[in-house]
Parts: structure tokens; sequence; C-alpha cells
């Protein structure tokens, strides 16, 4: 399973959710900058990926993934990317281009970055925790 | 008029489950007049908003009155049959999940043991009490719900009261048997913002909903030579992305986008200053006349 791979499924979610044509959707298409997401498109794209892949993507997923190890404090301060924390988002997020990353990156800014890829990513992650929970059990 | 659906609370889980009930009084302001050889009906728009309060009420008191919902998304919506003065609605809602940005759940409002509404994969992202209303304001309509016959939010109209509007003010255009546009303007006097909120008045969006179900029978209309009747059995796909305030003007596009003997299918587009905020799909079928 690769992001290639689950691209035409998500993208087909993203267009509905954001009542475009799926042609105007690529893998590096920015959710928010080139396909004009909101706040409320995010929680209904979560909603839509769950009930299509009957997973679980629980909200702030993305940067407690890019954190990985680090504290919360190592990660950010005052709501403010530290170096440590941006070098992680960008090791996490790496299918969006070095560019996009800016020294004082704000938290709130991180949704910025999310590209289709990025959503290709949390589905293939959340699908290989539910695989692994299902074989344990 | 009060814009609080709910009469009270018998029940509630907080975070997981809550029941209530609410009796449409036949003098309830939001019955849609009596039309010919049928009651007075409780519009089904009002019925969800109902479930909707219901649901309201659990997530602020398991977040202790700090956050509320507001609406956001609602994946189907099914009408089963309608509500009339005289019915009392048994409410139940459940709650999905619940965290500190969002509510996601569904519900269900029964009139004796026959399901009259029910819906799903309702999502309503949380925001700051205070923003909307006093925390002490809401605290204290949580206490009246709690205690049997304390409440009946249902008052009726003053004679002086502005009406409710719950239509569309003008058509602009209609392609008959495809999609019409329609405007609608919000007064600052309509009777249901001191309620929704005191802080910060907007619109609520199942008036809108309640406005574009009433729109619809005139493009129904259009798609056949030959006098149809339509029921209503399903919305689907509901988003509303931003706060509408009074005195806005809003513009809605109703369009086919499907028609069998069987099932009609419209999509309804709302925008605000050039902007789409809300949409939706409407679910007809076609009943014997």
């Amino acid at each position: 399973m690769t992001p290639q791979s689950l691209f035409p499924q998500i993208s087909a979610i993203i267009a509905d959710v954001l009542m475009l044509d799926a042609s105007e959707i690529q893998l590096n298409s920015r959710l928010i900058d080139d396909l004009g997401a909101e706040s409320i498109d995010f929680l209904d794209l979560a909603f839509q990926l769950e009930k299509t892949f009957n997973i679980r993507i629980p909200r702030g997923q993305i940067e407690r993934n890019a954190r990985g190890t680090l504290t919360e404090e190592e990660f950010e301060k005052g709501g403010i990317l530290t170096p440590q924390g941006l070098a992680a988002l960008k090791a996490y997020l790496n299918e969006v281009p070095e560019s996009a990353f800016k020294p004082n990156l704000k938290l709130s800014e991180i949704p910025l970055l999310f590209t289709v890829e990025t959503f290709c990513k949390i589905v293939m992650a959340a699908l290989y925790e539910k695989q692994t929970a299902d074989t344990v059990a | 008029m009060r814009f609080l659906l709910v009469d009270h609370v018998a029940e509630i889980q907080p975070g997981r489950y809550v029941r209530g009930t609410k009796k449409i009084s036949p003098t309830d302001p939001l019955l849609s007049p009596a039309a010919a050889h049928q009651a007075a009906c409780f519009p089904f728009s009002f019925v969800g908003e109902t479930l909707g309060q219901l649901c309201l009420w659990n997530v602020m008191v398991t977040h202790d009155f700090h956050l509320r919902a507001v609406a956001g998304i609602v994946d189907a919506v099914r009408v089963h049959r309608p509500v009339f003065a005289g019915d009392t609605l048994a409410l139940e809602a459940w709650i999905d999940h619940l965290d500190a940005a969002s509510v996601v759940y569904h519900a269900a409002a029964h009139v004796g043991n026959v399901c009259v509404l029910d819906f799903e994969g309702a999502v309503g992202p949380l925001l700051p009490m205070t923003d909307f209303i006093a925390r002490e304001t809401v605290q204290a309509q949580w206490q009246q719900l709690l205690t049997p016959g304390a409440t009946c939010h249902t008052d009726r109209l003053p004679q002086d009261a502005p009406p409710l509007h719950l239509h569309f003010d003008r058509i602009l255009s209609c392609t008959p048997g495809q999609s019409l546009v329609a405007e609608k303007f919000i007064s600052p006097d309509a009777p249901y913002f001191p309620d929704h909120f005191p802080n910060r008045p907007v619109l609520p969006l199942t008036v809108l909903l309640e406005c574009i179900q009433t729109l619809a029978p005139t493009l129904l209309k259009t798609l056949s030579p030959t006098p149809q009747r339509y029921r209503l059995t399903q919305l689907s796909k509901i988003k509303m992305k931003e706060f509408i305030p009074p005195g806005a003007t809003l513009t809605t596009t109703l369009s086919c986008q499907a028609h069998s003997p069987e099932h009609v299918l419209l999509k309804s587009q709302t925008a605000y200053n050039g902007k789409r905020f809300c949409t939706l799909e409407l679910h007809f079928t076609q009943e014997p006349l």
C-alpha cells in the first residue's frame, strides 16, 4: 500500500467534501491554499475517511505523529515550533517541499502544510494500526 | 419566542447519551399553518433542531459549560412521518465521539413507538461558550430542563412579534426542470436571534433548511408536465461553513441532480457575499395524488 495506490479513493472523498471535480486534485495539492479547505472541511474529511476505511483518526494525530519522541516542550514553545520541532515536522511531512517550512512556524499554521498525500499517509498509518490490532486480537 | 426547543431532559450520561422530551403545543409558534384536510405540522427541520439541542446539552454538561457545539455537518437526516400539534417527541442522542474540538453523534425522535426522524453522522465543532452566551445563563437553563414540567419553551408569539418568514423572498431565475435561484433577506428582527445567541446572533442552520425545504416544491413542479406529489424522505451531506449574521442577504441555487419515477435528488447551495457556505442534498419520492 502506498499513497499513490490510495490516491484515487482519497481524492474522490476530498473532491466530495470540498465540492470539487476530482480532476482538480493532485497528490501534492495543498488542502487549504490549493483546494480551499476550511476547518469544518477537515472535520468532514476526517469523518468521511473514518467511515470509508473503518478507521479512527484522532484529532491532532498529525501533530502527535510529527512530534514522535519529542516532549511537548521540545516540540513547541508558546505555540511556535522549536527548531527541533520544525525538524521533526519536516521529517514527518516529507512529502511537503522544504521551502514550505518557515522558521518560527506556529502550531496553528501546520494545517497549511497538509497535502492530499498527507492524508493518504494518515489513512495508511491508521489501516496498519488497525491491521496490527486485529492480528493481536 | 424562545428558541430552546427541548422541554425536559430525563436522563443524561455525560459524553455518551441523553434522553428528553418535547411536547408540541397547539400554540407552538414554529407550527406550520394547517393546510386543507391536514393538521398543523411541526416542521421536520425543527425536530432536527430539537435533537441537536438535546445532544448539545450533553456536550455542554460534559465540558462544564465552557464549550458549546455549533452546526457543522450532518451526513443524513431521514424523515419518516410528520409531527403534529399534540404530539410528544421522545428524543434520544448518542455521542459517538467527543473531545475538546468536536462532537460526533447520531439521534432519533419518536412519537409513541414510531420513529418520526433520525439522523446520523452529525459533526459539530466546539467553541467557547462565552462567545455566544454567558455561562451562568446557560447553567440556569440547564437546571430548568432537569425539572419535569418546569419549562415550556413554547411561548405564543405576541401579536406584534415579527413573523418567522420560513421562506425565500423572491425567485431570481428559474430554468424549468433544471434549477432555480432564490434570494432571502435575514431580518435582524427575526424572533430566533435573541436565543441564538445573546452574545452573537447567528442564523440557525435549521431555519435555513426549513426555508430551502419550502422552496423545493417550486422546482419540483417544473419537473413534470402533469401535477405530481413529492414527499421529502431524506436530507444528506448537509454542511454549514459560516456564521450568518442578521441583515444578511442569502442566495440559494437549487438544482435537479437526478429524476426518475421513484426518486428525485435536488442539490442546494447557498451563498452569502458571493461565498458558498451551506450545501445539502434533498431526496424525494413521488407519491400518488
